[in-house]
């Protein structure tokens, strides 16, 4: 039998001993390492090979890829057996790949005994991971096309589909689900999902069309979303007992504009409540507004976030939010077209936003890449968010239809220059990082605990990739966020660090970019400093906890019930 | 998607750009930009005229226009000779060069009723529909010439011109027929990438026009429709080429001006590049005098990413208010209206941006739709 509690008991054990219990007072712990300015010649190294991740999405026929094998796959980290190693979840097309942390950096492919009898069946696309009934085991949504399955973490490294009745089924065969979510929008202390929807897309619609190639030719290739009708997401409130309800109307969340890939919930005005904000491809984008008792608006348009800056409606897919410039509001970041620029919407405060990312220096280079995955991610310790975009084109053929364009496309690493600026740092970040691929979705997560975050990409065209940061070693903190059960993620919780100069921002989320899921562990870079002079907690129910002088270069753990910080590794 | 946006501001400027093109020769009253309500009805008669004067001045050549008949010496001869077509078609063409339209068209549907294979009279009677303002009458005269002569490039392109606003579609097999009969004529492939775009196939139209201004590197139009092209397809680095290029030809050309300025907000918002910006905005109005709906759009812009939101409304009212399919201008104005914490405005501003992309712009959501969206 596996214990959860606690969840992470060790990574390095002799850490664990170190400083067990630290209260609100000055923590004294020994840094696990010390840091060190010479990273790497290039910050991130590929082992998903040695590692042992054997899934292929790809190579496949170029000649007849529809608008829905396009889309890809997603991707998660996640703890599904406690023992304190991030495991990694893939989504195939008819079925999961669950691989658990080994601890050597290597992973075994669990899948069969994860998924007993699982029927192999498309169509698989998107997965969220959330304890949504607090039993301190994660439990999995996945979302895809005429089929979504709801897993229960059974406890004993097994997930039991309890779908069925759960209320959380697919509408029908043609019902497509992409990105999930999950907060807690009613403060009830049951974990809520959105589920985005995309288009209706039948066997007896259009499966191509035609596009006239660059040398006259006719090519076929996936359609737009245009030439489908559009479908709307969902809000499910957790009834509780495994029960769903579909609240989608009685939220104010049912006049979405549709076509939906991305979701992320965000209290993005610092009002302890969730607020909502959708990506929608071909059309403008939803920012929903939580007013309270489970009702939403839409303030998309008055917030300036349903276009991307220049006027144009988004191709919007995946988003993330994450306080950018440390100014203690969350920013918003979202993926678009080839050929549009990408949007960066600054939180002005008092509801407004203004898109930023051709000042932040972001737009020109990425212009002529198509986005799916799209993360705030410090890769470099730094105490700043920097942008990982992870690229590839809808069109297989898109380099007989579009001049300079191709299918493959290289992830891109923006490195923040203080709040301000980023430059492009994907030659810093290495070939394998920049290796051309069919991007889709991205996870973010420590996978081996030395205090630099790690990526884990979908190939759509091929393998995945497990992007191992090894760049700069600077100082680090992590932090585990429980809820009053002391077992379950606290999401929603709002975590502000102050080291030195900076004053960070965090949340605890159980989403992800386009169809993925990052770990929900909070990261902080922490630049040169030693440790973090505080670190205060609002918890979801508004309660409020501070920690001072907390040593750097270490994982904690801290649970409403208890009040202090336990140091995991 | 969105592109077909700029695809509406686009045929404003194009429908500019041809008003200057054919003013030295025009018999028609000069087209005003800001009068709004039809620009389709503007562009049709900008391109007959365009088209009257080509396939004039061919017409004339093919018969020998450069002789030395005078014209009582033509009425004579068609008169004595009232069953022989070339008499009747050189009175008729002489006529014609001279602008006496009204009196050259019984005599050139005399003579393709006397010779009903010939396509030049059908060509002829073409120049004086479109003189006379009746482009659907001259699309038929012309689709009766390239029948007769399907290997006839001018007929084809002039043809397409004239369907390009009536049907996009039938223009662009028009035009791409042109190009094919003559890989060389320059006219044509920038008219097939125009056309391209307006069916918002904004890579191909670009293709299209780049091969043009390799064709006509000095062609200051073929230029600027290719960096608004590209502007709104989002291919930067070509429009800032194509901008570029414009500007040493002409360095006070509005067009490429505004062009210019727009694509560097967009690219580079720099206190330098917003400062260049400003100046060629500056410039721009300064050489039109009355500003059109593009630089108030330009200008308000420049305002808005100076985070000047007060002063960027007036421009875009102005934008809207002169141009209605200018939707983006409903985008930035909702964008201003948000910045200035005024929801309900940016609301409204939103909603329209959301009618007038659907109602002004089908063909971009076409299944084949390749505009800067997807």
């Amino acid at each position: 039998m596996i214990s959860f509690t606690p969840r992470r008991i060790f990574r390095l054990l002799g850490l664990v001993l170190l400083t067990p219990l630290i209260g609100c007072h000055h923590a004294q712990t020994q840094p696990l390492f010390t840091p060190s300015n010479q990273p790497a010649p290039h910050w991130y190294r590929d082992v998903a090979s040695s590692a042992g991740l054997d899934l292929r999405w790809g190579p496949r026929d170029p000649a007849n890829l529809t608008i829905l094998d396009e889309m890809g796959f997603g991707c998660a980290f996640l703890d599904y057996d406690g023992d304190g190693k991030l495991d990694i979840l893939l989504v195939a097309k008819d079925h999961l790949e669950l691989y658990r942390n080994k601890g050597d950096a290597t992973f075994e492919n669990v899948t069969d005994k994860a998924f007993p009898n699982a029927p192999r069946k498309p169509y698989l696309m998107g997965c969220s991971v959330c304890d949504y009934d607090a039993d301190g085991k994660p439990d999995l949504f996945v979302s895809g096309y005429g089929r979504t399955i709801l897993y229960h973490n059974e406890g004993n490294g097994t997930f039991k589909d309890v779908t069925a009745g759960s209320g959380l089924e697919a509408s029908g065969s043609y019902d497509w689900t992409t990105s999930a979510c999950w907060a807690d929008i009613d403060g009830d202390g049951k974990p809520d999902l959105y589920v985005c929807r995309y288009v209706r897309f039948t066997p007896s619609s259009q499966q191509l069309c035609q596009y006239e190639g660059l040398d006259g030719s006719v090519v076929s290739s996936s359609c737009t979303p245009a030439a489908y009708p559009s479908e709307r997401g969902s809000l499910y409130h957790n009834e509780g007992g495994g029960k769903f309800r579909d609240i989608t109307q009685e939220s104010g969340l049912a006049d979405t504009h549709g076509d939906g890939l991305g979701c992320m919930f965000c209290d993005f005005n610092n009002d302890g409540k969730p607020d909502l904000y959708v990506a929608n491809d071909t059309r403008p984008a939803d920012l929903f507004l939580n007013l309270g008792n489970g009702r939403f608006k839409d303030i998309a348009a008055e917030s300036g976030t349903a276009y991307a800056g220049d006027g144009k409606i988004m191709s919007g897919m995946g988003i993330d939010w994450g306080d950018y410039d440390n100014d203690g509001k969350f920013d918003l970041l979202v993926s678009n077209f080839s050929n549009q620029l990408k949007a960066l919407f600054h939180n002005q405060g008092h509801n407004v936003f203004i898109d930023e990312a051709g000042t932040s220096g972001i737009a020109l280079p990425s212009v002529d890449r198509l986005t799916f995955g799209a993360n705030f991610v410090d890769v470099d310790n730094d105490g700043w968010l920097d942008i990982v975009l992870v690229n590839g084109h809808v069109w297989s053929l898109a380099d007989r239809i579009q001049n300079a364009m191709t299918y493959y496309q290289s992830a891109q690493l923006f490195h923040n220059e203080g709040g301000q600026r980023f430059t492009d740092l994907t030659a810093q970040a290495g070939p394998d990082f920049a290796r051309k691929i069919v991007g889709r979705g991205v996870a973010v997560g420590d996978y081996d605990g030395d205090g630099r975050e790690d990526l884990l990409v979908v190939n759509a065209e091929g393998a995945p990739l497990l992007l191992h940061n090894e760049g700069p070693r600077n100082h680090f903190l992590e932090l585990r966020c429980l809820g009053p059960n002391g077992k379950s993620d606290a999401l929603g919780a709002r975590v502000t660090l102050k080291a030195g100069k900076l004053t960070q921002v965090r949340e605890v989320r159980a989403a992800g970019t386009y169809l993925s899921c990052n770990f929900p562990d909070l990261h902080f870079g922490l630049g040169d400093s030693q440790k973090a002079d505080e670190i205060s907690i609002r918890w979801p129910d508004g309660k409020t906890v501070s920690f001072q002088s907390v040593a750097a270069n270490h994982a904690y753990l801290v649970s409403e019930a208890e009040g202090r910080l336990r140091v995991e590794r | 998607m969105l592109a077909a946006n700029y695809g509406n501001m686009g045929s404003t400027q194009r429908s500019k750009t041809r008003s200057k093109d054919v003013k030295p020769v025009s018999r028609q009253a000069p087209v005003k930009p800001e009068a709004a309500p039809s620009f389709r009805r503007i562009g049709l008669v900008v391109a007959a005229i365009a088209i009257a004067i080509a396939l004039g001045i061919r017409v004339w050549h093919d018969r020998g226009g450069a002789r030395k008949a005078t014209l009582a010496e033509l009425e004579q001869r068609a008169h004595s000779h009232p069953e022989d077509e070339q008499a009747q078609l050189d009175l008729g063409n002489a006529l014609l060069n001279l602008h006496r339209d009204q009196e050259a068209e019984p005599v050139l549907k005399a003579a393709a009723t006397l010779s009903p294979s010939d396509p030049l009279p059908l060509d002829a009677l073409a120049v004086v529909a479109a003189d006379q303002n009746r482009p659907g009458r001259a699309i038929r005269y012309l689709r009766q010439s390239v029948r007769l002569n399907p290997n006839d490039s001018n007929a084809w392109r002039s043809l397409g011109r004239l369907l390009e606003h009536v049907d996009a579609k039938l223009a662009m097999q028009a035009l791409a027929r042109a190009t094919e009969l003559n890989p060389k004529d320059a006219v044509a492939w920038r008219e097939l990438g125009n056309t391209e775009r307006d069916l918002g196939r904004y890579g191909v139209g670009i293709e299209h026009l780049q091969r043009a201004f390799a064709l006509a590197p000095n062609d200051l139009e073929t230029a600027n429709r290719l960096g608004d092209t590209a502007l709104a397809y989002g291919s930067f680095v070509v429009a800032k080429q194509a901008y570029d290029h414009a500007l040493a030809l002409a360095p006070n050309d509005p067009q490429a001006l505004l062009g210019s300025a727009h694509l560097t907000l967009q690219t580079d918002p720099s206190p330098s590049g917003i400062a260049q910006a400003g100046s060629q905005i500056d410039r721009a109005i300064a050489i039109q005098r009355t500003p059109t709906a593009y630089a108030h759009l330009v200008r308000g812009r420049y305002n808005m990413v100076r985070h000047n939101y007060r002063q960027a409304i007036p421009d875009l009212k102005a934008a809207v208010q002169m141009d209605p399919h200018i939707g983006i201008a409903h985008s930035y104005l909702s964008q201003v209206y948000a910045a200035l914490g005024q929801a309900e405005l940016a609301r409204k501003e939103s909603a329209l941006f959301d009618i007038d992309r659907h109602v002004a712009s089908p063909s971009e959501s076409g299944p084949s739709s390749q505009g800067a969206g997807r």
